[in-house]
């Protein structure tokens, strides 16, 4: 199944989920397969949950999810005001890894 | 850009004379923290006692956060079940939360402003385990870092204002927008609130001092409050329109010494913690 990670907001009631759904230590809470529906996707938002990977349909084209460039634009508009210096940019690339692993709303690029 | 004349700290200590004291509740759990000699049958008595707030808690039990749905009825079964130690932390943070929505919402949105307490309140608590700091009292002291802000917004509210136009012209820290505007900024005001309310001279210094742990001596909750506020920024779990991550001090971070390998898990269990533990705290 081809699947697509969206934001959870944007997720249709029926969605079905192309890849399996992990927490951040990597464990499954909900297998490939899975039929979304309204209190699922409710409760997955009160646990954090920002993006669903749920399969591709036809009027739904794959590779539109946020981009590595783009996470990397937003973390560093976030770390503008933050400083320079060794601490600041491994700070700024452990947010930026977590991200990529983990990405949330808000994530568009910005265009400067 | 200054568009209103600024307030002096006598002002501000006046104004504070006018805004509700802290429960004596949170007072004797505060008092708690250090002292090894804690009567914990009379704490839970007193506990038990504040109706109002003994709900709360029963309600945070039975939570998603602590996944008891249904099986805490009353405040000796929280003890039993959670332990002393995490009533107490509960009780102390609903208290602290209700207290400081007695005095105003902060100038902006509450939901913001209490999204990100708790997620510095986490990190915090997290951090804690670095330097071996008592992870409820950082907890607390992240719940409240920018206390300050709500404490300025109903004190000044004109001229609290004119902050958020500042910061509409300006892409600066708030810290800064404060210190142009009123002349003082949330972290002195939070610090003189937290005095008058007798909390401990380590939460006073976090408070003061989180934007600027390097101005005095080092201090291990200013420093992990500081690193905690960072953190919380740049994951931004609190949903703010502009976010930014403001100036780090490499001090309090070569001081707290997280390694970074652990400090890629901590990112992740606060995220994962977050929303629960906002859907517990916030009322």
């Amino acid at each position: 199944m081809a699947s697509r990670l969206i934001p959870i907001a944007e997720a249709a009631p029926d969605a079905i989920l192309g890849d399996a759904l992990t927490d951040p230590a990597g464990r499954v809470l909900l297998p490939a397969g899975t039929r979304l529906h309204a209190a699922l996707l409710e409760s997955l938002q009160r646990r954090g949950v920002a993006f669903l990977p749920v399969v591709v349909t036809e009027d739904m084209p794959a590779g539109e999810g946020p981009q590595a460039e783009d996470v990397a634009r937003h973390v560093d508009y976030l770390f503008r005001l933050a400083g320079q210096g060794e601490l600041v940019d491994k700070l700024r690339s452990l947010v930026l890894a977590h991200r990529l692993k983990n990405p949330r709303p808000g994530m568009a690029p910005r265009k400067s | 850009m200054k568009t209103s004349a600024p307030v002096s700290e006598q002002a501000l200590a006046d104004k504070l004379n006018d805004l509700p004291p802290l429960p004596v509740l949170a007072m004797e759990i505060l008092g708690s923290f250090d002292d090894p000699q804690m009567d914990v049958d009379t704490l839970a008595k007193h506990i038990t006692n504040d109706q109002v707030l003994a709900a709360r808690a029963l309600r945070i039990a039975n939570s998603p956060f602590y996944g008891l749905s249904g099986r805490v009825t009353s405040i000796g079964d929280a003890i039993v079940i959670l332990g002393f130690r995490a009533v107490r932390s509960l009780m102390l943070s609903a208290a602290m939360v209700d207290s400081v929505n007695r005095i105003g919402n902060g100038g902006g949105d509450p939901r913001i402003f209490w999204r990100h307490s708790v997620a510095v309140a986490l990190f915090a608590r997290g951090l804690a385990r670095y330097t071996g700091e008592n992870p409820d009292a950082a907890f607390t002291a992240g719940l409240l870092h920018d206390m300050g802000r709500v404490v300025l917004e109903a004190c000044f509210p004109d001229q609290y204002r004119a902050v958020f136009r500042w910061l509409e012209a300006n892409d600066r820290p708030l810290r800064e927008a404060e210190r142009a505007v009123l002349g003082i900024d949330h972290a002195m005001a939070g610090a003189l609130l937290a005095r008058k309310w007798g909390l401990p001279a380590t939460i006073v210094d976090a408070i003061g001092r989180h934007h600027a742990p390097d101005q005095g001596p080092p201090m291990p909750l200013t420093d992990i409050c500081h690193c905690a506020d960072i953190l919380a920024r740049a994951l931004e779990l609190d949903g703010r329109p502009r976010p930014l991550v403001p100036p780090m001090s490499d001090g309090a971070w070569v001081r707290v010494g997280p390694d970074w390998a652990s400090l890629r898990g901590l990112l992740q269990e606060v995220e994962w913690d977050h929303e629960e533990t906002c859907h517990a705290l916030i009322p």
